[in-house]
């Protein structure tokens, strides 16, 4: 696959050309942990290319096939590494930011930071870096340091998941073993209600009524009134892969409504 | 700008073939089934050998036999994201028609996780065949 250099950093993307002369771009930005480019490029990227639209995915820095240095994990850095790459894949329009999870989040901060070079912000089950929202991340990700520092717990998400969560879960391991991802996330820089609230192209959130914002979900809504909110009933986290055809179609739909 | 371009095609498609295989043998006749076997055969026998640079190393080196029920993910300790290259180096290899991405999101998450490299090698087969 196609790799650039960004931060100083091999960065691996994926191109999608739209059908037809596409004049709207979607960036696909993956979760963090065990996520890669690929939970997008199986679910969304194809369709939403086949509705006329250009679609870029790439796999953030620690993940997928790009390089995973041992520290450089805070928001900034993120948000940086995008920077950079849109500066090269798109560098002539706006673009529609969608972003899964940390994905979503990265999102929100690249519109706050370069609000010129967001036509949209769509999120999948993912909120603005407030200190909420570190709060929040801080938690999940000392769970899941403490869940795979236990051999035994292996066993248990085999049994529990099957294997191909048990390899998934090694592979976490090695990732948030091997570097500073964990502590470094939380950090942000954070953004205040007043930022948040200043992000002023259009926001598309959409999560699961059991998901990770099932608890703030209306400090989220008051937090960015202009915002459209969709909320799969029954759903937890992973809205993505789990409601990837209803998803297609509100993303598709949301960006015709908004295309420049 | 401290970024700059490195590689538009990681992959070294020389070592592994660009050209598509012979469909003229099944595009020539309406019902022939041994010559669709024999695209079956050939494709499957090129997915498999596609794997194995994914894998890095010799399949039979390594001591892998791969058939048509092994599990991409479990089967071969691949993840999704090899998917995405796999997907990239069957385009290259059988031409635009195929277009993994575009099957594989149609299937549910389970259904990908469980995915064969068979049931990769007949969505192949039946693109090649459709031309």
């Amino acid at each position: 696959m196609p790799e650039l250099k960004v931060n100083g950093l091999r960065v691996n993307y994926q191109l999608m050309p739209g059908a037809g002369a596409p004049s709207e771009s979607v960036v696909f930005i993956h979760g963090m942990g065990t996520d890669s480019l690929a939970s997008f490029y199986l679910t969304l990227a194809a369709p939403v290319a086949a509705a006329g639209i250009d679609v870029i995915s790439y796999d953030l820095r620690g993940h997928g096939k790009s390089e995973r240095p041992v520290s450089g994990y805070a928001l900034r850095d993120f948000v940086d590494d995008l920077d950079e790459l849109l500066q090269v894949l798109a560098p002539d329009r706006p673009v529609h930011l969608v972003g899964n999870s940390f994905g979503g989040t990265i999102a929100y901060a690249f519109a706050a930071a370069h609000p010129d070079r967001v036509r949209s912000v769509v999120s999948i089950e993912s909120e603005p870096p407030t200190e909420v929202w570190a709060a929040k991340m801080a938690g999940i990700l000392a769970a899941t340091v403490e869940l795979l520092g236990v051999e035994e717990n292996f066993e248990w998400i085999e049994a529990t998941f099957g294997a191909h969560h048990r390899r998934l879960a090694r592979l976490a391991a090695a990732r948030i073993s091997s570097t500073t991802m964990a502590e470094e996330v939380p950090t942000g820089p954070m953004l205040s209600p007043a930022e948040v609230a200043a992000i002023g192209c259009p926001v598309l959130s959409i999560l699961g009524r059991h998901g990770y914002q099932s608890d703030d979900l209306d400090a989220l809504t008051a937090l960015m009134p202009r915002g459209e909110l969709f909320v799969f009933d029954g759903q937890g986290h992973s809205v993505l892969v789990e409601q990837h055809r209803a998803v297609r179609g509100l993303l598709v739909d949301w960006v015709r409504r908004h295309a420049g | 700008m401290a970024m700059t371009e490195t590689d538009t095609g990681a992959i070294d498609t020389a070592a592994i073939g660009t050209g598509p295989i012979d469909t003229g043998a099944i595009n020539a006749g309406t019902v022939d089934t041994g010559a669709v076997d024999t695209v079956t055969t050939s494709v499957f026998d090129a997915v498999v050998e596609l794997i194995g640079t994914l894998v890095g190393d010799d399949l039979e080196v390594l001591g892998v036999q791969v058939r048509h029920d092994t599990p991409f993910h479990e089967g071969l300790g691949l993840e999704s994201i090899d998917l995405v290259t796999l997907a990239g180096l069957l385009t290259r290899r059988f031409g635009p028609r195929v277009n993994l991405a575009e099957h594989l999101a149609e299937l549910d998450l389970d259904e990908v996780i469980g995915l064969t490299v068979g049931e990769i090698a007949d969505y192949v087969a039946l693109r090649v065949r459709e031309g």
